[in-house]
């Protein structure tokens, strides 16, 4: 995820969660909620991210994926990745997670200066 | 009412010395009465009894004795801290020497849990209960009195010909024990005994009765309690369920907490110690006719553990009005943005709340100023071997909740809400469960069946 055009940050609180991950892509926030199985607790959880972040995913393991639980992740306004040993970008794209409807601006406003001034402070 | 020792519907309990600045001024005439913890009461007394002298306008209070903390595992009355770590706490440790036998030897000096086997000579008995309501008449009054202030105040009340000046407690607790279905048959003995002789003496004397859920929903049990306790003759009853969370509890452990609450009342005024929204109902909707009072703390008091758990990581919960319930903040933020509440400030005052902190709080631009009670700064730990970065309330976000709470609840409890509205805010509650999810509200649904508004 080390890229030019991408700011990022694991564990970033945010109204109470911990996003797992979150990035900022051009002008876009994405939070970023790991699971190795229990997907609808990252639903749960990745709903939440959806007041502080413009797109809100789950990323787990390459699995089988059913259409309930992608009906889930749909009623819910949540995207669902697989993670990727290959290549550059670390996911790749399941279901697409719709624009929030819930973002609330200040919180985003939070995040956003976050990961501006703790990008890559893992590293 | 003025005989049950209970002053009114509304009972606030005094947690720690930081609760004093929401029980003083503006908050002292949205409550009736004060509930102070025996631990509080012995570790500062003075500063107790100068605290009601002088800011609460000599406002009724009476002290839980909290004598069932001797029958749990000792290591919950000891110290945690790094200087005293293991010792019995300093404040429990006054209780003991004010209680004196047995739990002086027992707990004090053996360090082993209170055993029924140890109340079982009468005398010993009548000698502990009596102490018991020594400390409860003595511990504030006697300080109270030695303070500079009271003879000024014993002046004006006399002036004005309020009456003679009563620094005492409006009523004393019997010495009480939790029972559980395990433990049933041997503490109710003990109980009873305390009970009746307490009542014995000339002060009006309440009985506190603390049972656990699973003992709340065995009818055998419950029966045998209230056969006994109703032999009683007390002020009023008190009751304590171990962690029974209103909003928690399932339909058959509400109905059996209203059962147990009709029948005590039956025999002498009953009040819930810990207590939300549903025992306010109770007595609005007519329910439980004998309900004299629910107590609460501030914001964290509606529900509590005997034996106390570890507090988890505190959170920022705003206590939506027309919920009932404190819910974290953001899903507050969620229902308050589905509602239009952000829409602007008089849509905020409109929908959610106009209370007198809200009203100061959301006054030029509702989508921010609705932070102040959420606002929050990061702390980073490892949890696991694995980095946590969390969010903690900042001290004026917990202030700003807290007054909200308080100003919340006088609307609940004094103002009243009229049985159409409580209907109607449970009915819309229930409908949130796509807002927020079906576990968060579901307690709307139950609360209709308890209160008899809706069929099963």
């Amino acid at each position: 995820m080390v890229r030019d055009d991408v700011k990022v940050v694991c564990n970033v609180p945010a109204l109470g969660r911990c996003i797992d991950l979150a990035y900022l892509r051009g002008q876009s926030l994405f939070s970023v909620e790991f699971k190795l199985h229990n997907w609808r607790r990252a639903i749960r959880q990745a709903r939440d991210h959806c007041l502080a972040a413009d797109y809100a995913y789950v990323c787990m393991p390459r699995r089988d994926v059913g259409e309930r639980m992608l009906e889930a992740f749909r009623a819910a306004g949540v995207g669902l990745l697989f993670y990727c040993e290959e290549g550059d970008w670390p996911f790749e794209i399941i279901e697409k997670a719709p624009r929030s409807r819930e973002t609330w601006a200040v919180a985003r406003t939070k995040l956003g200066d976050y990961l501006l001034t703790r990008d890559r402070s893992w590293l | 009412m003025s005989d049950s020792g209970i002053k009114g519907f509304h009972l606030v309990r005094y947690g720690t010395p930081a609760d004093q600045k929401y029980l003083a001024r503006p908050f002292l005439a949205t409550y009736d009465q004060l509930v102070v913890n025996a631990n509080m009461v012995a570790h500062t007394p003075g500063a107790i009894a100068s605290f009601i002298l002088q800011h609460m306008q000599s406002k009724p209070y009476f002290i839980d004795p909290q004598t069932h903390s001797f029958q749990h595992d000792i290591s919950h009355i000891e110290s945690r801290s790094e200087k005293s770590a293991g010792q019995i706490k300093r404040s429990v440790r006054k209780m003991i020497e004010s209680y004196g036998e047995p739990i002086k030897t027992v707990v004090g000096r053996n360090r082993r849990s209170l055993l029924p086997s140890h109340l079982s000579d009468g005398k010993v008995v009548r000698q502990f209960c009596q102490r018991v309501i020594n400390f409860q008449l003595e511990a504030i009054s006697a300080e109270a009195e030695q303070d500079e202030d009271a003879k000024y105040y014993r002046f004006v009340r006399e002036k004005k010909k309020l009456g003679k000046v009563n620094f005492g407690p409006s009523m004393a607790i019997a010495p009480y024990f939790c029972m559980t279905p395990a433990t049933f048959k041997d503490w109710l003995k003990v109980n009873i005994d305390c009970a009746t002789c307490s009542l014995e003496s000339d002060e009006k004397i309440g009985i506190q009765v603390v049972i656990t859920r699973d003992l709340l929903v065995e009818p055998t049990m419950c029966e045998q309690l209230v056969k006994a306790y109703a032999k009683l003759k007390p002020a009023s009853f008190l009751i304590w369920v171990d962690g029974f969370s209103e909003h928690k509890a399932a339909l058959h452990q509400l109905v059996a907490f209203v059962d147990l609450l009709k029948q005590l009342g039956d025999c002498a005024p009953v009040v819930n110690l810990y207590g939300g929204f549903l025992s306010v109902a109770l007595r609005r909707c007519g329910k439980v006719d004998t309900l004299a009072g629910v107590a609460h703390g501030l914001e964290y008091g509606e529900s509590r553990e005997v034996v106390p758990v570890g507090g988890g990581l505190p959170i920022a919960k705003f206590y939506y009005p027309a919920m009932h319930k404190r819910v974290p903040f953001r899903e507050a933020l969620r229902v308050t943005k589905n509602e239009g509440g952000l829409k602007s400030v008089a849509a905020f005052h409109r929908t959610v709340c106009d209370c007198e902190e809200c009203k100061s709080v959301i006054r030029s631009d509702a989508v921010s100023d609705f932070e102040a009670y959420g606002r929050t700064h990061p702390v980073s730990f490892m949890r696991r071997n694995q980095p946590i970065a969390m969010e903690y309330p900042l001290p004026e976000t917990k202030d700003h909740c807290v007054r909200h709470y308080m100003w919340c609840k006088e609307r609940e409890y004094d103002i009243g809400l009229s049985q159409d509205k409580i209907i109607d805010d449970l009915k819309w509650t229930e409908r949130l469960a796509g807002t927020l999810d079906l576990d968060t509200v579901t307690y709307a649904k139950t609360w209709q069946l308890v209160l008899g508004k809706k069929r099963r």
